[in-house]
């Protein structure tokens, strides 16, 4: 094997778990920052940015690291030698040729998986895993704290009105009044138009999926309620007056023995 | 083809050989041979009796290069080094012939070199650089390898004429010689003093090799991080103003790495580690940057220094 073989080899091995590890770290940074702007309602790609930074500060990073020189900490025999060895390989001398010599004996001791942190990725790996979760219980809630789009249209509608508002010549004419109380040569029927503005905000409504769903099982049986149960004490008939009629008593006697003999007869 | 374990091998015998006349000072003896291997030259500082003249005495002869030496003072004179014209008589004509002075071999000691005037240091210096010595309208060019060790010594400052910046930045390494051990000590007695016997040195290299050997220590592969390791730390002496007022030059970059090669061979290796940086920065460096007000009020060397960046710069 050739010692320039073996360079090749070490930066693709190390370039692999070093995008591995850069990888995992910027899922994390992307889930946690979804999760922190969800309940602002803000664009879900926003939490991209953070995530597209780190990634590429890493990667920065990672190509600046030297796998030489972490071979060498794991393998003393092999310290200050290796990078010796890869930074002259193309130099055709005696020391040269005996240090990769040297190199190359030692080189096939390293083994890779010295090199992958697996606590490292196994916690990496849970905390996406967590992370994930979290997202989908999240989700049928609908948490919302403050509502940033809302408070942004809200914000620009008030900077609309501002910029119009500053247009107009004074405060009486918003109404489309001119100083003699009739219409402008300019001035709509209608008044001013950035009056009607909220007229055409269209009205969204939203409704919570869970508190609308409905279980047929919680229908029960009506319930028998006694009327009086139900009426209140305080409310009754009471008679305002007593309407009498006058009748003779002889009259009334006749009538009482009409009806007597009616009974009888039958 | 030529192996690392020949090198070390080399290296080993070359050290082992030195250790039969030199008791101790390994460090100063190691960076005498890198200076060498980087076709540079060297100051030590040490205080006199530490054995600096006979280290460098003793790898010329195992080395089989040739050796002169200069001993500085306020009148010596740059044709005392360089040599000059002299009038000699030749088929009953009289004319100049160039005699050539000390400058003329392989090793150069120059003893004591702040006692000598800026314009004797300057026409050793020239030879320093240039490789060549130019008397008259003539230049004449220096055998290969050519080393000056040039000695100073840190204590009696009055009539000297410290090395100024530019001058001594030409110097690969400021090596600094200490005392030895009680242990050390005792073995100097017991070889100079009550020896009888004078050791036989063995004759490790010869000018071939060592060209040789300075063309090798070129091909030591460095990887980036540590050259850039290595400039960094020569910037930061630049940079860092809480301690330092004048910071090393480039020439202290490339020294740092050419330095950090040779050792790297001397060790039988085939790369440079940071190892290598760390131990070669301090007698780089040393010379090379002037400290401010601040760090001598408080007591601090230019060693403490260079190490407080080396701790910085990992």
């Amino acid at each position: 094997m050739s010692f320039r073989r073996v360079v090749k080899e070490i930066k693709f091995t190390f370039g692999t778990i070093y995008f591995f590890f850069t990888l995992l770290r910027t899922i994390i940074i992307l889930l946690i920052c979804f999760l922190i702007i969800t309940p602002f309602n803000l664009p879900w790609y926003l939490a991209l940015i953070p995530a597209a930074v780190y990634f590429v500060r890493r990667t920065r990073k990672d190509r600046k690291r030297s796998p030489f020189s972490e071979i060498e900490k794991k393998y003393p025999g092999l310290k200050e030698k290796l990078r010796a060895a890869k930074d002259n390989y193309d130099e055709g001398n005696v020391f040269v040729f005996d240090l990769h010599k040297e190199v190359l004996a030692e080189v096939k001791r390293v083994a890779v998986s010295n090199f992958f942190d697996t606590k490292k990725a196994r916690n990496d790996l849970l905390v996406v895993c967590i992370l994930c979760l979290v997202v989908v219980i999240m989700a049928p809630f609908n948490v919302q704290i403050f509502d940033f789009n809302f408070t942004l249209d809200d914000l620009s509608n008030k900077i609309q009105d501002f910029a119009s508002g500053m247009g107009n010549k004074g405060g009486s004419e918003i109404l489309g009044e001119d100083d003699e109380g009739g219409l402008g040569e300019f001035d709509d029927i209608f008044g001013e138009k950035s009056i009607a503005v909220l007229g055409d905000e269209n009205l969204e409504i939203e409704i919570a999926t869970d508190n609308a769903e409905l279980d047929i099982s919680d229908v029960n049986e009506a319930e028998e309620i006694e009327f009086e149960t139900l009426y209140p004490d305080e409310i009754g008939a009471t008679a305002s007056g007593v309407a009498e009629e006058y009748i003779p008593t002889h009259q009334q006697e006749i009538v009482k023995n009409y009806y007597k003999k009616i009974a009888t007869e039958g | 083809m030529v192996s690392l374990e020949q090198f070390k091998r080399t290296f080993d015998a070359l050290f082992k050989e030195v250790e039969k006349v030199i008791v101790g000072q390994d460090e100063v003896i190691e960076q005498i041979v890198i200076a060498m291997l980087c076709d540079s030259n060297a100051l030590l500082e040490g205080y006199p009796g530490l054995a600096k003249t006979l280290a460098v005495r003793t790898i010329a002869e195992l080395m089989d290069l040739e050796f002169s030496r200069i001993q500085s003072t306020p009148d010596l004179m740059p044709s005392d080094i360089t040599g000059t014209y002299v009038l000699q008589e030749q088929g009953g004509r009289r004319v100049f012939k160039f005699q050539q002075g000390p400058v003329f071999a392989n090793i150069v000691l120059a003893d004591e070199i702040n006692r000598a005037t800026p314009k004797t240091q300057s026409a050793l210096l020239e030879a320093m650089q240039e490789k060549q010595v130019t008397v008259g309208n003539e230049t004449f060019q220096l055998d290969k390898p050519f080393f000056v060790l040039a000695t100073q010594n840190p204590i009696e400052q009055e009539g000297t004429y410290p090395l100024p910046e530019a001058q001594s930045d030409r110097f690969l390494f400021k090596i600094k010689t200490t005392y030895p051990s009680i242990q050390e000590e005792e073995e100097i007695v017991a070889r100079f003093a009550e020896g009888t016997k004078v050791p036989k040195l063995r004759k490790v290299l010869n000018r071939d090799s060592i060209i040789a050997l300075q063309q090798y220590v070129k091909q030591i592969p460095v990887s980036k991080d540590i050259r850039s390791r290595a400039v960094k730390i020569v910037a930061a002496t630049r940079k860092g103003k809480t301690l330092i007022e004048y910071g090393a030059s480039p020439r202290a970059s490339i020294g740092i790495i050419m330095a950090s090669k040779a050792r790297a061979l001397i060790h039988g290796r085939n790369h440079v580690r940071n190892e290598d940086i760390n131990a070669m920065a301090l007698p780089i460096l040393r010379h090379r940057i002037i400290l401010n007000f601040e760090a001598e009020r408080k007591g601090i060397s230019t060693d403490d220094a260079v190490k407080e960046i080396l701790k910085q710069i990992k």
